[in-house]
């Protein structure tokens, strides 16, 4: 800043702010777990209903999911069913908040450690169907619906290849902390029998801010010479 | 005609008036397979408020309204269309055809009977046929 600067302060004057140098132009690591969640969940059930259900001579219908990020309203498309609606159970990841651990943080604060709670939102959908013996209720339908979503979003998220969700040096752990089920109110007049569970997942992950770019103050060339009795010389010249 | 057996009266005339009212043509089935013809209100209405706690949510009502003395008439039935959870049990079916043309059937799961003025409220979901 300088003398002058300096001097302006001392007389009443305001300091100018400092600002950042770079543009804000990549995710937080937040946003990119958030995103990785995602596309593990979605490559898995790809998976599942391609490859590995067929192999082994199962319905793949058993291990579709409709996937979602960040959406407010995910179940709108059961509102209005028609024949060709999926009824696949509906998964939503979206973020709950983050938690910084201060002291294991950098001084300066560009490098925090902390852990983001993701809520993984599934909803099942029962629809209730003639049988020969009588009918399968939609309400229990749509409770086995969204506990077999639930069956498959846990096991592929604590999967041991998910431990770090695959992503080296930016994840130290990851965990389900909860799985909440929702009764349906007494009152729900609802047309569409659904039901919905949240799966509470919390990752452990670096966060990293960007570095303020340094100003120089002042140059200086430094030449090392060593002495004929051994002693360590250093001559200085300040350019500036 | 007292009061009370009045407006019984005038509740059955409202839920049959299909020609200069607001009645449709209801189809209901009971828990026997038998299918009968009755008239009264179809409702089906995308619910943008939760009456219960004024929060917004997003739904959608489907009911109808019928008289329940018509139901009871003519040895259709010996209970009031209900809610059935029971897999080893038919339900309760609905169907109407709406305003575009399309009839579309409904499984009973709750019922809103008013013994005083003489109509039930059926609340609707969703149903399939077996394949």
């Amino acid at each position: 800043m300088g003398l002058a600067w300096l001097l302006y302060y001392l007389k009443g004057g305001k300091m100018p702010l400092n600002l950042l140098e770079q543009l804000i132009d990549k995710q937080d690591n937040f946003e990119v777990i958030r995103d990785q969640i995602a596309l593990i969940l979605k490559l898995n059930v790809e998976e599942q209903v391609n490859v590995l259900a067929p192999l082994a001579g199962k319905d793949p219908l058993d291990y579709e999911l409709q996937l979602y990020t960040e959406a407010s309203n995910p179940i709108e498309n059961w509102l209005n069913l028609n024949d060709n609606s999926n009824k696949a159970p509906i998964v939503n990841v979206w973020v709950d908040g983050m938690n910084y651990e201060k002291k294991s943080s950098s001084t300066t604060g560009l490098n925090t450690q902390g852990d983001t709670t993701y809520n993984i939102d599934v909803y099942g959908l029962g629809i209730s169907t003639e049988t020969l013996e009588g009918h399968d209720p939609g309400d229990q339908q749509s409770a086995l619906e969204v506990q077999r979503g639930i069956r498959l979003v846990r096991n592929i998220m604590m999967a041991s290849q998910n431990m770090i969700l695959q992503l080296v040096g930016i994840v130290g752990d990851r965990f389900i902390t909860s799985v909440k089920l929702f009764q349906p109110e007494q009152e729900n007049n609802q047309s569409a029998k659904i039901q919905a569970a949240r799966i509470t997942l919390s990752v452990g992950h670096v966060e990293a801010t960007q570095e303020a770019l340094g100003e120089i103050l002042e140059s200086i060339n430094v030449q090392i010479e060593r002495d004929s009795d051994g002693l360590i010389l250093l001559e200085l010249e300040f350019p500036s | 005609m007292n009061i009370l057996l009045q407006a019984q009266e005038d509740t059955r005339k409202i839920l049959n008036d299909q020609a200069t009212g607001f009645a449709v043509a209801i189809f209901v089935t009971n828990l026997v397979g038998f299918r009968k013809e009755f008239s009264g209100f179809s409702n089906d209405i995308a619910d943008l408020i939760d009456p219960e706690t004024g929060q917004a949510a997003n739904s959608r009502l489907v009911s109808v309204a019928l008289s329940i003395q018509d139901l009871f008439a003519d040895g259709f039935t010996t209970e009031l269309p209900r809610g059935i959870n029971k897999k080893d049990s038919k339900a309760w079916l609905v169907d109407f055809t709406d305003l575009l043309g399309l009839s579309t059937k409904w499984k009973v799961f709750k019922s809103n009977p008013d013994y005083g003025i003489g109509m039930v409220t059926l609340l609707l979901e969703r149903w399939k046929d077996a394949p």
